[in-house]
């Protein structure tokens, strides 16, 4: 099998995904362009040589519709021999796009490309085309036991023991992570600016922090999801989980990911491609996957996808040095800390999407970049990204430093 | 035999007038339909006839389905293959969805003169039609009420009623089956118009005579026709319908295949042109004829009710009766339940004594004189309640006495008082539906007399009488008795407490067990032993709310809103391992299986159908099952011996009663078409 390895990412600072939002005048396919850009003009590369692109997108309609990587390809300049594709993982999609670039490599049918991922959530909203049989086909919802993600972190936290300090005090750690993280320019690395056609910079760092957030000020937020929990939802949850007597709201707009428009890239590649592009391998692609579980409470993917991986890649929980878990929820993060008895302090070390966002595709590229600059920093040598995604499925990739 | 008179006025509009030979209502049946559609084809066919109005002759418009019918189409036995059934079905259930397609696409005006009810069948008749007009009648019923007999409607009702109402419209009232006044139906648009009785066939027949070619196209046959309501393809739509769907399920938890094949139909119907939409509710419809909730949902909660409405075991040779007073002694529920039941058919009430009264000479006074039935139900103890049976005995000889609940053996207590010809035990369900029952116990020594006036009194009360031996307990009580103890059996097994009422509403019990614990023992019924730690503390905490229903549960909020006790779990600790909610559904189901058969095997009930009725209706057993004996016969008696056994329980609640081990044996059911199952 070919090595994989990871020559360069970056990512888009995450604009507020709302119509005041910084990124929120900016296409997603300029989103994605402007990733693709920074990666050929920082490593002056030969696009060529470029054999692929997959972009993750979770809401492929409206603007982001028709196959975002072969679009931004093209508007963003590169060889028209270079193909796009679009993957939809759900929130593991900018993750696993990157998987499957590198699958390709490893499989010795490409040698350089592409992964990562768009979302304007700000300009396509979730859920804005509606019609997903999900939720909507009567039968697909029953046998899917289908209620929303909001519902399932609160299953969580219920059903594993989670208080509403809990989650609160994991947010506002979150928060202190990332305005630490920027205060010592962590992300600089990585961060591509997005400018307006003067030059004028419309963002150039992550616009949804909330440094200021205190116990105090999380405690005044009401439940975001104990409505459409009475409504019905719960019911089915219970329906589920029949030991659970009531399922306790304590998720909020403060304790989960939030709602961010952002794009994100990862060039891989064999060695040999890396050599003849004139670039330096910064880690290896060690391993990867995803998987399925139960879709009712949807969000306990990440321990099993991680324990899979491990065990793929012959190594322990001990042999990594640095988790990255994305942040959908505090409870999500909290349950993978219990289950594979972590330290604290070696997951999401500048915070994560409770703080920073959650561009749904872009997410899984913008976190392995993170972990895979951390470790640079912090001179260590193995990380772990995973994602919980929709559907009950979780994605994770072990890189490893060179 | 003609069911349909056929006349064509001076205009050329015809009326068909429904009067079915030999039948109180108008029913849908293959040969009704077959008349019905020569008399529309006449219609269609001749030249000189301008349209047409459908009436009846009968004081309703139509009933619906004969279920007799419909239930021979249910029948397992029929000896085709399953194609060929399904070719059957298809066929025979397809007939009425093909008249009315075929009146609302011929070209010629229909109008439905809608005089009383029209449920069901007849209903989808009228909505075949151009126009329905109904007579102002507010006690008529218009509806569509199949899901109550595990059914939807497909002779066009349930596609018609999406495209006229939405699909969320449609999905709240095909779920329901809720029927509607006139009035509500034409606020709704299920009608067009509500007239005066009297003017009903002119207003139907002026509607046809003025009706040019655009009345005669239905909007869905009109091109660039949008269905109303949030399409589920929209970002508007999409959450309306997940909510939809969420609520399915809290409304069938799986076990009502007709609510979901409703759903289905109507989510799918959405997309797809008219007459495919049409082949899709027909499909769905079959599909449940082969199934066997329908089955046992139309059995027990529709044939047999209505037989058992008929008063099979009343005495023939004596007159009927109606009372016209009641009188009632304390204030228990048998006595505050009749009350309110005999207030509302007219009949007089009188009360005596709230509580307690001490000078038994009240009784023999003449507070109640001239009164058919004097309930005493004080809760006083059964030496009591005999000394005031005597007094009242000795003060008129006309009464039937009736006593509460729970007082052991009537028999003896009618010997005690000298009563003998004339006491009953009764009992009501705790918590009365729409359709109701009435446990009666009759000792021995019961007159013909009394006997037939007791239920006589049922069918004026308009509940269901379900007749039983005087062997101390009723057959209600017996079931919850059961089922509460075998939920107390899963606590101190160490299934968590919010599994085992979890388990209880999955399986659609009425009353989860914890919580029907909580409320008998408010009144006192198997409230514990003394001396054992948790029902000491179950004890105190009910001594503590005083009055109001609590134990396993905390007192407070209203009965959807209530929590578990928390300090449950100090009394009764976890166990690590919970089992499967499968084996807990199983136990609370089984338990109570094994005791109505043990109560069939005594004798305490009559029959099977009895004891079915009286579940469903007295107990809240699920409506899906038919009852324990309907229950039984779906999943074959053997297969279900071998379920309790494999469940490893022992004790005398888990004995299988060898009539359920010899119905096994013989591979036969308890029903007479329920017979072949095998393991």
């Amino acid at each position: 099998m070919t090595d994989c390895f990871v020559y360069d990412h970056v990512r888009t600072p995450r604009g507020k995904g709302r119509p005041d939002g910084a990124l929120h005048e900016v296409p997603p396919i300029d989103l994605a362009s402007a990733v693709l850009k920074a990666l050929r003009d920082r490593n002056d590369l030969d696009t060529d040589l470029v054999e692929d692109i997959v972009l993750g997108c979770v809401e492929p309609v409206w603007e982001q519709a028709n196959n975002v990587g072969r679009l931004a390809a093209i508007n963003a300049g590169y060889s028209e021999s270079v193909p796009g594709a679009q993957l939809n993982r759900f929130c593991a999609s900018g993750l696993d796009a990157v998987n499957l670039v590198a699958a390709q490599v490893m499989a010795g049918q490409l040698d350089a490309g592409i992964g990562g991922g768009v979302e304007s959530m700000s300009r396509v909203p979730m859920f804005v085309a509606g019609g997903g049989a999900w939720m909507v086909d009567p039968q697909v919802a029953y046998n899917g036991y289908f209620a929303p993600q909001g519902i399932g972190a609160d299953l969580v936290a219920t059903r594993w023991g989670f208080s509403r300090a809990d989650v609160d005090a994991f947010a506002i750690e979150s928060q202190r992570r990332a305005a630490a993280a920027w205060g010592e320019k962590r992300f600089s690395r990585s961060v591509v600016p997005i400018k307006d056609e003067l030059g004028q910079t419309l963002l150039d760092r992550d616009e949804y922090m909330r440094p200021a957030t205190t116990m105090q000020s999380l405690g005044a937020l009401k439940p975001a999801f104990a409505n459409l929990g009475a409504s019905g939802f719960d019911a089915v949850a219970i329906h589920r989980y029949p030991d659970v007597e009531q399922i306790d709201h304590v998720h909020h707009a403060g304790n989960s990911s939030g709602i961010v428009d952002g794009a994100s890239a990862v060039l891989v590649g064999s060695r040999e491609a890396g050599e003849r592009l004139g670039l330096k391998p910064r880690a290896r692609i060690r391993a990867f996957g995803s998987i399925g579980s139960e879709p009712c409470v949807m969000l306990t993917g990440p321990e099993l996808v991680t324990r899979k991986v491990l065990k793929r890649a012959g190594m322990d929980v001990a042999d990594i040095d640095l988790f990255e878990v994305n942040e959908a929820f505090a409870s999500v993060v909290l349950l993978y800390r219990q289950q594979l008895e972590l330290d604290p302090e070696t997951i999401n070390v500048n915070g994560g999407a409770i703080a920073l966002g959650h561009p749904l595709g872009a997410t899984g590229a913008m976190l392995l970049g993170t972990v895979l600059d951390e470790l640079e920093r912090r001179d260590l040598s193995t990380g772990l990204i995973t994602l919980c995604a929709a559907a009950g499925m979780g994605t994770a990739t072990i890189i490893e430093r060179v | 035999m003609p069911d349909f008179s056929f006349e064509v006025d001076a205009d050329g509009v015809a009326t068909i007038t429904w009067d079915q030979v030999g039948r109180s209502m108008n029913v849908i049946d293959p040969a009704s339909t077959r008349e019905l559609s020569a008399l529309v084809e006449r219609v269609i066919g001749d030249p000189a006839i301008k349209g047409a109005v459908i009436a009846s002759g009968k004081s309703a418009f139509a009933a619906g389905a004969d279920l007799g019918w419909v239930e021979g189409l249910m029948a397992k036995d029929h000896g085709r293959s399953h194609d060929d059934q399904v070719a059957h079905l298809l066929n025979e259930g397809g007939l009425l969805q093909a008249l009315t397609r075929r009146m609302e696409t011929a070209g010629k005006p229909f109008a439905a003169a809608i005089d009383g009810t029209a449920l069901g069948g007849g209903f989808e008749i009228c909505l075949g039609c151009h126009f329905r007009v109904a007579s102002d009648n507010p006690k008529s019923l218009l509806g569509l009420p199949e899901a109550k007999i595990g059914l939807l409607p497909a002779a066009g009702g349930t596609t018609r009623i999406v495209r006229m109402l939405g699909g969320i419209e449609a999905l709240a009232l095909l779920l329901d089956g809720q029927a509607q006044s006139p009035a509500e139906a034409l606020a709704s648009g299920l009608i067009d118009a509500v007239v005066p009785s009297e003017d009903l066939l002119s207003a139907a027949k002026d509607w046809v005579r003025r009706a040019g070619p655009d009345d005669v196209v239905k909007p869905w046959d009109r091109k660039g026709f949008v269905v109303p309501g949030p399409d589920p393809r929209s970002g508007p739509g999409g959450p309306v319908w997940a909510l939809a769907n969420a609520r399915l399920r809290e409304r069938s938890r799986g076990n009502y295949p007709a609510l979901e094949a409703i759903q289905y139909a109507v989510y799918d119907s959405w997309l797809v042109p008219f007459d495919t939409a049409l082949r899709i509710e027909l499909r769905a419809f079959v599909k449940l004829l082969m199934g066997d909730v329908a089955r046992s949902m139309l059995r027990t909660q529709f044939i047999n009710l209505q037989s058992a409405n008929k008063l099979p075991a009343r005495p023939r040779n004596i007159a009927p009766s109606r009372p016209t007073k009641i009188g009632i002694v304390g204030a228990g529920r048998v006595g505050a339940g009749l009350a309110q039941a005999a207030a509302k058919e007219g009949i007089a009430v009188t009360r005596l004594g709230e509580g307690p009264v001490d000078d038994l000479v009240a009784y023999s006074g003449d507070h109640f004189s001239g009164a058919d039935f004097v309930v005493v139900d004080a809760d006083d103890g059964a030496a009591r309640r005999s000394e005031i049976l005597a007094a009242l005995a000795r003060s008129s000889d006309r009464p039937v006495f009736i006593s509460g609940p729970d007082t052991g053996a009537i028999g003896s207590l009618a010997a005690s008082s000298g009563t003998d010809e004339r006491l009953v035990g009764m009992k009501l369900p705790p918590r009365l539906g729409s359709a109701s029952i009435l446990e009666i116990a009759a000792p021995s020594g019961i007159s013909e007399a009394s006997l037939a006036r007791t239920l006589d009194l049922a069918r004026a009360l308009r509940r269901t009488p379900i007749l039983q031996r005087d062997l101390g307990a009723f057959y209600s009580s017996r079931l919850q008795k059961v089922y509460v103890e075998e939920a107390r059996r899963l606590l101190d097994d160490g299934v968590l407490p919010s599994l085992i009422e979890n388990a209880a509403r999955a399986l659609g019990m009425v009353v989860t067990p914890l919580q029907l614990a909580d409320e008998l023992a408010a009144e006192g019924i198997h409230a514990g032993s003394a001396g054992n730690d948790l029902d000491s503390a179950l004890a105190e905490r009910r001594r503590a709310a005083a009055g109001i229903v609590s134990g396993y549960y905390e007192p407070k909020g209203d009965a959807s809103a209530r929590r578990l006790w928390r300090g449950l779990a100090e009394h009764r600790r976890a166990a690590s391992v919970q089992p499967d909610v499968g084996v807990v559904k199983t136990r609370l189901l089984a338990v109570q299986v094994l005791e109505a058969v043990r109560c069939l095997e005594e004798g305490l009930v009559g029959s099977a159908v009895d004891a079915d009725l009286a579940a469903v209706f007295g107990c809240g057993f699920p409506g899906w099952t038919g009852g324990p004996f309907s229950y039984v016969d779906t999943v074959g008696a053997e297969v279900f011996v071998k379920r309790c056994e494999g469940l490893g329980l022992t004790g005398q609640h888990w004995s299988v009663p060898e009539m359920l081990r010899s119905a096994a044996l013989r591979r036969q059911g308890f029903y007479p078409d329920g017979a072949t199952r095998a393991a």
